[in-house]
């Protein structure tokens, strides 16, 4: 008996442990200051009037920081209308959904999958279950629902914004291959296979490969 | 029809029997040969004198005689260091002419010339092409007209007719049709690689004068130039766009500027430029932007720029300059700064850009890469889950029954110490009554919990029941106790004590029990 007792508090300390060293990990990731949503806007400031296209994915880049700043939303609309594209519009779910960043909605996912776990383990011990299974029911929609908006609101790695004027998607990855579009500069693409300068491209259910120095992703490669 | 590096035409038409004639060849010969591919250039406004850096559009047409077969090994280049060809059109025009009566296909090819080399000799342009055609069987090369009568196949028939001496029938017979479809049957088919090339002659090029003005980059033709400024307020440390557009015709290639120079007060970057080219070869329009951020609050001054260039038509250099600009420059913190318009602000901007507010906090992490999208979160999640199933799987197989089999063994320690300090003060007292109830209170609160029944109702009677001789020592201090409560009872000191030690080692044996 005494061999089995120890077994489960050595399995919810190694749990407890995990779960420290991982929230750990992540909360040691984002301490260090390295981007900032100040010199973010600032670049696409200086951007606007010469690479328009630049500047939309720097205030993509900052919007993923700061997305409640009107001052980045404003920016990202002038940069879209300056290379002609439409202002982004979003529906109302979708804007409530965008008012928090892809980490704030990852942190209420996580607080609320913590709780769920904890009333999930009170009710199972029998312990207060007219509170406990309810509140772990609604720890795990609101955990599952919130972890839905960030995967919504963060971008994958290959989503990126064409930076290049006037580019040319070819239906090959070389100079002289035919044309298949032109991708709008400052517009949103998903890019896939990269070929000797030339990565290829999806938009708006059409396909092509465009030199590399002509698109950029949002999350920037590490 | 597609060309390219090496694009294949076919010329249809009858094919007739001429000899392959080299431009130069054909020229000279005359009417006597008929060229199968001609190359001519032709440069805007005829042949004459260009300086250093002037641009002209040209136009390179080739001819190419009906029934040829034609391959397009390139594009139309020109043979000279003193000169560059640039714009030519990737697709030629392709229309259909005759020459001296003969059917050709022209293709058209429009371009710039440039040149870069004063005393160059003219520039030569050269098309490499290979063409496929039809051997005559009969070649007749110098032939003319009255050989051509004699070979006629149908002119023996009407030898003898009046019709031989009229003068008409004697001119059709001469363009006979049937007479070039005789001579084609039987004749081989040739290919060959050749180079057709021309020059533009009379044509030089003088340097421009020296020396040349400060700014002067090489550019040569007319231009215009307006410059724009971004709409305000303007504030410090706000970008702001200027644009200076420049219209023309010329060489536009070789027109740069450095921009408006920065200041103590005026942080410039250096200006991007795109060029718009328009309907003539020559003509477009080139626009600079340059960004520019006020380094301090009050009136600046954005001074004129300078654009040299060199008009061939006057013969001179021209600097053309743009009106300087004032503009009001506003501090930062300044919510509705005061702003004044530039001068120039009648001149629409070139760009959307406009000053923005600053950012009202900011926030700073260490990658851009969301939590959702990194490992450490994931792993987070599988921790709290299986924290979750660890622990609900973990009450479901009766952990909590030994768990509060422990609790109950840690509220048995605890009511025994109670006990005993309660025993331990009695007997310092030397108060019987409280020593046996203290130690009966004990006994109860410890078997209460095992056999399920209330602490004050346990007896002696009970404990006699339950516990048999086992609890014979126990059931003595329950009557004890009652002795004591109902009868009082003086003890010494040593006979307190020693059933203070009976009691405690009955509790602490009560143990299992409970």
């Amino acid at each position: 008996m005494r061999t089995r007792e120890s077994g489960y508090r050595g399995t919810a300390g190694v749990v407890a442990g995990a779960v420290l060293l991982a929230l750990s990990a992540g909360h040691a990731q984002a301490s260090t200051p390295v981007e900032s949503v100040a010199a973010l806007v600032q670049q696409a400031q200086a951007d606007l009037a010469a690479h328009p296209g630049r500047a939309v994915l720097d205030y993509e880049r900052a919007r993923l920081l700061a997305p409640r700043a009107p001052e980045i939303r404003d920016g990202l609309a002038r940069a879209q209308a300056a290379v002609g594209l439409p202002a982004t519009r979003a529906g109302l779910l979708e804007s409530a959904v965008e008012r928090l960043s892809p980490d704030e909605w990852s942190r209420i996912a996580l607080a609320a999958l913590a709780l769920a776990a904890v009333a999930a383990t009170g009710a199972a011990w029998r312990a207060r279950r007219r509170w406990t299974v309810p509140t772990a029911v609604a720890g795990l929609i609101l955990g599952l629902a919130a972890g839905n908006a960030a995967w919504r609101t963060a971008p994958q790695r290959t989503e990126a914004i064409v930076v290049g004027a006037n580019t040319v998607a070819r239906i090959a990855p070389f100079a002289s291959a035919e044309e298949a579009f032109v991708a709008p500069e400052g517009s949103r693409v998903a890019i896939g296979r990269i070929h000797e300068g030339f990565v290829r491209i999806r938009s708006e259910r059409r396909e092509g490969w465009i030199p590399s120095s002509a698109v950029e992703p949002i999350i920037p490669r590490s | 029809m597609r060309y390219g590096r090496s694009s294949k035409i076919q010329i249809a038409a009858a094919a007739l029997a001429v000899a392959l004639t080299a431009p130069a060849a054909a020229r000279a010969a005359g009417n006597r040969a008929p060229a199968r591919a001609l190359l001519q250039v032709q440069l805007e406004g005829g042949a004459r004198a260009l300086v250093v850096g002037q641009s002209v559009p040209v136009t390179i047409r080739a001819d190419f005689l009906a029934g040829t077969g034609v391959t397009l090994n390139g594009e139309p280049r020109v043979v000279s260091d003193g000169f560059t060809l640039s714009g030519v059109s990737d697709k030629p025009r392709q229309a259909e002419a005759r020459r001296n009566g003969l059917p050709y296909t022209e293709l058209t090819w429009t371009g710039v010339l440039t040149a870069v080399q004063a005393g160059a000799p003219p520039p030569a342009v050269e098309l490499p092409v290979e063409l496929s055609y039809r051997e005559p069987t009969h070649p007749a090369p110098g032939a003319g007209a009255d050989d051509q009568e004699q070979e006629s196949p149908f002119a023996s028939l009407f030898a003898d007719t009046p019709l031989a001496s009229d003068p008409f029938f004697a001119q059709m017979m001469k363009n006979d049709p049937f007479s070039q479809f005789f001579q084609d049957l039987g004749g081989a088919v040739r290919q060959r690689e050749v180079t057709l090339r021309d020059q533009a002659a009379h044509v030089g090029v003088s340097p421009t004068p020296q020396p040349s003005p400060a700014g002067y980059t090489g550019a040569v033709g007319a231009f215009r130039a307006t410059t724009a400024l971004s709409p305000g307020p303007f504030r410090v440390g706000e970008p702001v766009t200027l644009t200076l557009r420049v219209e023309g015709r010329g060489s536009f290639d070789r027109l740069t500027t450095a921009g408006v120079p920065g200041t103590e007060a005026l942080s410039a970057y250096e200006p991007h430029a795109a060029f718009s080219p328009g309907r003539a070869p020559t003509e477009g329009t080139k626009v600079f932007t340059q960004t520019l951020v006020p380094r301090r609050p009050g009136a600046l001054d954005i001074p004129a720029v300078a654009l040299v260039t060199f008009d061939p038509q006057r013969h001179r250099y021209v600097t053309e300059r743009t009106r300087p600009i004032s503009l009001a420059v506003a501090d930062a913190a300044e919510s509705e700064p005061a702003a004044t318009a530039p001068t120039n602000a009648a001149v629409p901007p070139v760009t959307a850009a406009s000053p923005q507010p600053e950012l009202a906090e900011d926030t700073t992490r260490r990658s851009l890469v969301p939590a959702i999208r990194q490992a450490w979160f994931w792993w987070a999640v599988a921790g709290l889950v299986a924290a979750a199933a660890v622990g609900s799987v973990a009450g479901s197989l009766g952990f909590r029954r030994r768990a509060r089999g422990l609790l109950g063994r840690h509220e048995h320690r605890r009511l025994v110490t109670q006990a005993r300090r309660r025993m331990d003060a009695a007997v310092a007292a030397g108060d019987a009554p409280a020593l046996f109830g203290a130690a009966r209170a004990g006994f109860q609160a410890c078997l209460a919990p095992a056999w399920s029944i209330p602490a004050e109702a346990i007896s002696a009677a009970d404990v006699e029941t339950r516990l048999g001789a086992r609890g014979e020592r126990v059931r003595e201090i329950f009557e004890q106790a009652d002795r004591c409560a109902y009868g009082g009872g003086a003890r010494s000191v040593a006979d307190l004590e020693r059933w203070r030690r009976v009691a405690a080692e009955e509790l602490e044996g009560l143990e299992e029990v409970a």
